[in-house]
């Protein structure tokens, strides 16, 4: 599987995909500490790197999905997949292969993005206003996510033996993956009581009490609601781009489950399939 | 005789359609095994199924003398190299590029070995061209060039000239043989251009409805397609004195039947049999050569 791996990394550091997805990635890096820093000299407010040192949780996701299909999917267009077989190599070593190195793709990104962020945004006097636990916290977390949407991309890329339908499915699913996890967490942000107000009509001014939010989820419905946020992969992103982590344990854990959940699925049906 | 891929009874079902039905192969260790059908007769599932890309639904084969079920034969298909229907290779790298990726995937071959097997291909000159730039018998030579990275035993080339130029498909025809004759190389070749296979072969096995029609050397062939005349007579014995006297090739098929090689005076002959009271029922010319026997076979076979 070594041997695998070595030619997987060499051919992604050569990927003109991920040459450009990094760059992308080393730019909104680089670009969000300015931005916040001019926002500072004209508004006054003071900036922190916490403010977007994680937004790379829901940004890497969405470029890893694009880098996995078009990776992994030229496997299947160009045909190279058969040589791996034919040279003696096991599916599962070829699967695990594949998802290795697209792990380390999507760790290189959240790199391109971090590093240029914490650079620059230290140049620009940025700093931390969470203890440096917490953000080591929030960077495994990070690594974490990226291993569990690794591993779901990788389930589609080496199911699907159309490149075209594999970007599709891959790009559709980090999409889905994000609308649903702005769903659910803006379900769950809903505040339980509207509050009271004042208004004046006809010059008498009327005063409207605190009433209950009926779009307020409560009951077993949030308590399913939180869970949901909490495993899927999008109410992932969103909680470590804004900081929000209440229970990183747990977020670490449906990774975990994520990632050998969709790992022995995906084996076993690619042991399976009938290669062309 | 030792063969390096021997088939038994080989099925392949994919939901209602049969690809495999009972396929039966031998092909001998040294041998250009040309593996002759019209599309769709299966070809191509029995090379996807020998390269372990699919399993058979039933029967079994043997690659190397280990068995499908055996835990040996995907270390075993090291010992083999393919190119099935169209080359693998990395159309945005260069074939240099190309064949180091193949070696790091056997841990085979060095810098020297590239070069060398780029030479031996005719890519020696590629440069840093990329493969998408590559006409499509420069992509075929590369395919070919990275199923030789492991110094295979034994080389599968699914139809290697569809849409070669006529440069292209003497150069790809020269290339099979050196690697044969100078490397000792085993090849398989699925084809359906029969006149270019007949110029390579040595076996042949001939397909149709995923069953082996037919399987027999590059000899017994041409000894069936041979230019003869065919004659039928009251009795071969006096034929067969006759034929003697005039120092001709023939052959005695039974007691009434017989193929002629050398070029006769047929009067004479006849005048000849007449005078020993052997009757001459029928003589006719047979002509044959790899396609037509290729279409008896395989329309005797629909017949039947």
């Amino acid at each position: 599987m070594v041997k695998l791996m070595k030619a997987n990394f060499i051919r992604l550091l050569k990927d003109k995909t991920f040459l450009l997805l990094t760059v992308i990635m080393l730019a909104i890096g680089a670009l969000l500490p300015f931005a916040h820093y001019m926002d500072t000299i004209h508004s006054g407010v003071p900036w922190a790197l916490d403010f977007s040192f994680f937004t790379y949780a829901f940004l890497a996701p969405i470029l890893l999905a694009v880098l996995t299909s078009l990776f992994v999917g030229s496997e299947y267009s160009n045909g190279t997949l058969r040589n791996k077989i034919i040279a003696g190599h096991r599916r599962e070593s070829i699967y695990l292969a594949n998802l290795i190195v697209c792990i380390i793709g999507g760790f290189i990104l959240s790199l391109a993005y971090m590093v240029p962020h914490l650079g620059l945004g230290l140049l620009l006097n940025g700093r931390f206003n969470s203890d440096f636990k917490t953000i080591l916290i929030y960077i495994a977390l990070g690594v974490a996510l990226v291993v569990a949407v690794a591993a779901l991309f990788v389930l589609i890329a080496l199911l699907c033996q159309n490149k075209a339908h594999t970007a599709a499915g891959c790009i559709l699913l980090a999409f889905v993956l994000l609308l649903f996890g702005v769903y659910i967490t803006s379900a769950l942000n809903e505040p339980e009581y509207l509050p009271a107000y004042t208004y004046i009509e006809n010059g008498v001014t009327v005063e409207e009490p605190e009433t209950k939010n009926p779009n307020y989820v409560s009951g077993t419905k949030r308590e399913i609601y939180e869970v949901l946020q909490d495993f899927m992969p999008g109410g992932q992103m969103l909680q470590l781009a804004d900081m929000e982590v209440e229970n990183p344990t747990i977020l670490a854990v449906y990774d975990g489950i994520i990632l050998i959940a969709a790992t022995t699925c995906g084996m076993v049906a690619f042991k399976r399939k009938n290669l062309k | 005789m030792e063969y390096i891929l021997e088939a038994n009874a080989l099925a392949k079902r994919y939901r209602n359609f049969s690809a495999l039905n009972g396929l039966t192969m031998h092909i001998p260790k040294g041998s250009i095994y040309g593996f002759v059908g019209r599309n769709g007769a299966g070809k191509t599932t029995l090379i996807r199924l020998i390269c372990g890309l699919q399993e058979p639904s039933g029967g079994e084969y043997k690659l190397c003398g280990v068995k499908n079920t055996d835990k040996k034969i995907i270390s075993c298909r090291k010992k083999m190299g393919a190119v099935v229907e169209s080359p693998a290779i990395y159309t945005e790298m260069t074939a240099e590029e190309n064949l180091r990726q193949q070696n790091y995937i056997l841990k085979a071959t060095n810098e020297g070995d590239i070069l060398e097997l780029l030479t031996l291909v005719g890519l020696g000159d590629a440069g840093k061209k990329k493969v998408k730039n590559f006409s499509l018998g420069m992509r075929q030579r590369l395919g070919i060039a990275i199923a030789l990275a492991g110094n295979p035993e034994f080389l599968v080339l699914d139809e290697p000239i569809n849409g070669l130029d006529p440069q292209g498909i003497i150069e790809m025809r020269e290339l099979i043989l050196k690697l044969n004759r100078e490397r000792g190389i085993t090849v398989l070749i699925s084809s359906h251009i029969l006149d270019e296979l007949s110029r390579l072969a040595t076996h042949y096995g001939f397909i149709d409805g995923g069953r082996m029609i037919k399987e027999m050397s590059a000899e017994e062939l041409e000894k069936r397609c041979r230019k003869c005349i065919c004659v039928d007579v009251s009795d071969t014995r006096p034929l067969a004195d006759v034929l003697d006297g005039m120092r001709a090739e023939y052959e005695i098929l039974d007691r009434t039947r017989a193929n002629i090689y050398s070029d006769i005076q047929v009067t004479l002959l006849v005048t000849e049999l007449l005078k020993k009271d052997c009757i001459v029922y029928g003589m006719r010319e047979h002509d044959e050569n790899l396609e037509s026997f290729y279409m008896n076979l395989v329309g005797g076979e629909q017949n039947g």
